[in-house]
């Protein structure tokens, strides 16, 4: 196939003045939208969607791609500066982004995120512009046993997110776990845990979860201590040499596996950086510093992030597979335009594929481009006054809560989450093995269950197939390395503050 | 306690007077303000498809905007019950209602959390019939094969439908009823949606999938899937060359179809329901709105208010009769 040149006539189109304005409105949009507590890029791509179709098809879907890597940078924007991540794929960024800002190195964490979330949305352009069909076949071979395979591998992350106490990490797991199961079970549609009540039935929204466990109890938790914002003075914005040589490491491997893993339909952001970070902690050489600052735990799950995302195109575009609940939105956006995802796309409208594809690389720089500069003024935010920011907050909390799906027992729900976050972090019980588990859980029971119908209900079909025996045999094994591990940091935090530590 | 009971009556009071006198002398004007037209599911499916082609369509014609809002949840249920029984009957909420919110939903509970009494049609819009799919390089090379196929050896066949109550498994029963095979020697995988089902199939992790033509249509172009029969009276334009299931001479009659519907709260002022009627017929019969159509693949057929009555309540029947039989009514 001849790429290149197609890929320079893409090139050509997408760089016409038009379409480039569309790429810079999209990503100023997409982060203003995604900076919103609880608004991450599938409410920012739904709510814009509709101002979008007054354009003709190429500059429209370019301006929804734009709005979508946008909207991602925005939700890491606040995830490190006021530790409250727009969307589920920050959790892991908060961990380490937000004691960094309070180191004053806010900045610094920022321009890492910048540049590892343009280091793996340039890398995964590439492959979808080289691979994909290809790569979209290969996806397709994983089944349900090998996707509950991958599921009990992630499921081990929750030891070593739990370094203050073991048995906490896992009670919150449970607890995740176990809020998971309010609603209509997957696959029996029997209503679990609802008492008979319309609104429990379709359970308890993510976003309204995450918006109450993280962004509302922070405003209690803020007012509370009477905070101002961050108050040490943050200098230097951009990152030094020594913290690039120090993050690109983990950059590089946040984008492996966050674009492997992406490339599976079913493999959302929100599982893939929790791996990512998972794996940079088990190989630091001083994992105790994690959760405290480290610039590796914000470098990593950025990548993946961004990787994960462009990898997701790849389904999308050579099978109409969207991989997670904003590419989904994108389809819609592509279909209502006539533009049917595969590979006949790519036959019957090479000028719009190409378009898109070279507009995925400039809306990258342009986030780039765009984002550096402006980390000054996101960082100008955390100097606002606590007492004007924090009710801000609520404000926006609230009605992100409620855009999601224009429920206000969504609003109810991240009200009750915002008491009990606040509580939970009051008593330093970890938050991230509970949204962790929140969304793993039924996923493995899907998994669990399809692989089972599959097999006529022998369990034996997890260990036939040779890829979901890796997976488990391998999950297994690093469950027991990061008990380990665990221990070892357990011991050195204590060591070195004499205090315990909480995620 | 008399304080609070004083003031919700002054409340009921002033929301009477602000109700009643504009919502049925006014039909002549409407609409005067922006309409909701609820969609129960998430953005980027196929009833999302269609109110957005409805919305903009119906939005230039009169001249007032039309807000597509999606209120998914509990299967649609949620989003169903905000658009009929929380919403104003005056015109400006519209549910597009379709077969999971009406008559599937109806047939498989003894108590619906919502009837048929609590809607008025104006019409039907859609019917995208089912089609069976296997994947591209299977060996059965008609409907015929595979149905003697599945007799000879149920216990072999793996088949993905979604959720344990949905198109996918009614169509199924429907035909291992009519092929006289045990539906439970079957074995039935439930995923999350026809794109989920159709990676399975495509990946060849199940052998048949069950879904609607427009839902295909993606794994079809990319050449990963064939459809060996549509379960339709007639062909279907975007399909030519797939025949009936009732010309291979396997199944009779269709009990089971992808529908979509302009359903008002009951109670809605009459000669609104009319104009939507009448906008409704016009519509489907626009060029500019069947090409729309055509790109998303959605087979336009359109039913007025009172036939559309008729065919929910037949698929009422005959769901509850399939709901009971299969074991899931409850």
């Amino acid at each position: 196939m001849d790429v290149l040149p197609q890929l320079a006539h893409g090139f050509g189109a997408a760089l016409s003045p038009t379409n480039l304005l569309m790429a810079v409105v999209g990503s100023l949009l997409g982060t203003l939208v995604g900076v919103l507590p609880g608004l991450g890029p599938t409410a920012a791509i739904a709510i814009l969607f509709p101002l979008t179709t007054v354009l003709p098809p190429v500059p429209a879907i370019i301006m929804l791609a734009a709005i979508y890597y946008g909207a991602m940078y925005g939700g890491s924007t606040t995830a490190i500066l006021l530790n409250i991540p727009g969307e589920v794929a920050s959790v892991p960024t908060c961990l380490d982004g937000y004691p960094m800002a309070r180191q004053g190195r806010g900045g610094v964490a920022l321009g890492i995120s910048a540049i590892g979330s343009f280091f793996a949305g340039m890398l995964g352009v590439t492959a979808l512009t080289f691979f994909a069909p290809f790569l979209a076949d290969q996806a397709l071979r994983f089944g349900p046993p090998e996707y509950f395979g991958l599921m009990v591998l992630a499921f081990t992350v929750v030891a070593s997110l739990s370094s203050a106490s073991l048995v906490k990490g896992f009670a919150m797991a449970a607890l995740g776990y176990f809020l998971s199961l309010i609603g209509l079970g997957p696959s029996t549609a029997e209503p679990r845990f609802t008492f008979g009540w319309t609104p429990l039935m379709s359970g308890v929204e993510l976003i309204a979860l995450v918006v109450g466990l993280f962004a509302l109890s922070e405003v209690f938790l803020g007012l509370e201590q009477s905070r101002v914002a961050i108050a040490e003075k943050i200098t230097n914005v951009f990152p030094r040499w020594a913290d690039l040589k120090e993050a690109f490491p983990a950059i590089l491997r946040g984008t492996g596996i966050g674009f492997f893993l992406g490339l599976l339909p079913g493999c959302a952001p929100g599982v893939t950086v929790f791996m990512a970070y998972d794996a940079e902690r088990r190989i630091a050489k001083h994992p105790e510093r994690f959760g405290r600052g480290a610039i590796e735990g914000v470098a990593s799950p950025e990548s993946a992030n961004n990787a994960t995302s462009s990898a997701g195109f790849i389904p999308l575009l050579a099978l109409g597979i969207p991989a997670s609940a904003p590419l989904a939105v994108l389809l819609g956006g592509l279909l209502v335009y006539g533009l049917q995802p595969g590979p006949l796309l790519f036959q019957k409208n090479p000028d719009f594929v190409w378009t898109v594809i070279a507009s995925l690389y400039i809306g990258n720089i342009v986030l780039l481009i765009l984002n550096l500069p402006l980390i000054g003024m996101w960082v100008w935010l955390t100097r606002i006054p606590y007492g004007i920011l924090g009710p801000l907050i609520l404000l926006l909390s609230v009605l992100g809560a409620y855009s999601v799906r224009n429920s206000m027992f969504d609003v109810a729900v991240s009200l009750v989450f915002g008491a009990i976050g606040y509580f939970l972090r009051k008593y330093q019980w970890p938050l991230a093995p509970l949204l962790l588990a929140f969304i793993l859980g039924p996923l493995l029971e899907k998994y669990m269950i399809q692989s089972l119908s599959m097999s006529g209900g022998s369990p034996l079909i997890f260990f036939q197939r040779w890829l979901s025996l890796v997976l488990i045999v391998g999950a297994a094994l690093l469950f027991l390395a990061s008990l380990v591990l665990v221990r070892y940091t357990g011991r050195r935090v204590k060591e070195e503050t004499a205090e315990e530590l909480a995620l | 306690m008399s304080c609070p009971r004083i003031r919700t009556l002054v409340c009921a009071l002033l929301a009477a007077l602000l109700l009643v006198p504009p919502a049925v002398a006014r039909a002549q004007d409407y609409p005067t303000k922006a309409i909701e037209l609820v969609v129960p599911f998430v953005p980027g499916g196929g009833t999302d498809l269609i109110a957005r082609l409805v919305a903009d369509y119906m939005g230039k014609k009169w001249g007032k905007p039309m807000l597509v809002v999606n209120k998914p949840g509990g299967g649609g249920i949620v989003g169903a019950r905000a658009a009929l029984k929380d919403a104003r009957p005056d015109g400006y909420t519209i549910l597009v209602d379709i077969h999971t919110t009406s008559s599937m939903h109806i047939g498989a509970w003894k108590t619906p959390r919502l009837v048929l009494a609590d809607r008025t049609y104006a019409a039907r819009i859609v019917r995208d019939p089912m089609v069976f799919a296997v994947k591209a390089d299977a060996p059965w090379k008609n409907f015929k094969e595979l149905s003697d196929w599945v007799k000879a050896n149920p216990g072999e066949l793996i088949w993905s439908s979604v959720g344990p109550s949905g198109p996918s498994r009614y169509t199924a029963y429907d035909w291992f009823t009519q092929i006289g095979v045990d539906a439970t020697r079957t074995r039935m995988v439930i995923t999350e949606g026809a794109g989920d089902s159709f990676a399975k199939l495509a990946g060849g992790h199940v052998a048949l999938a069950i879904h609607s033509v427009a839902e295909a249509n993606a794994m079809l172009k990319a050449g990963k899937i064939r459809l060996l029969a549509v379960l339709s009276p007639t062909r279907i334009k975007y399909i030519p060359d797939v025949p009936t299931a009732e010309e291979q001479g396997v199944m009779k009659g269709v009990r089971v179809q992808w529908w979509g519907a302009i359903a008002f709260p009951a109670g809605t002022p009459d000669p609104i329901v009319k104009k939507w009627e009448a906008a409704a017929a016009a519509m489907t019969k626009d060029p500019a709105f069947l090409a729309g159509a055509e790109r998303i693949s959605m087979n336009i057929d359109y039913l007025d208010a009172e036939r559309t009555r008729a065919f929910v309540e037949q698929e009422v029947a005959g769901y509850t009769d399939m709901a009971a039989k299969i074991g899931i009514r409850r």
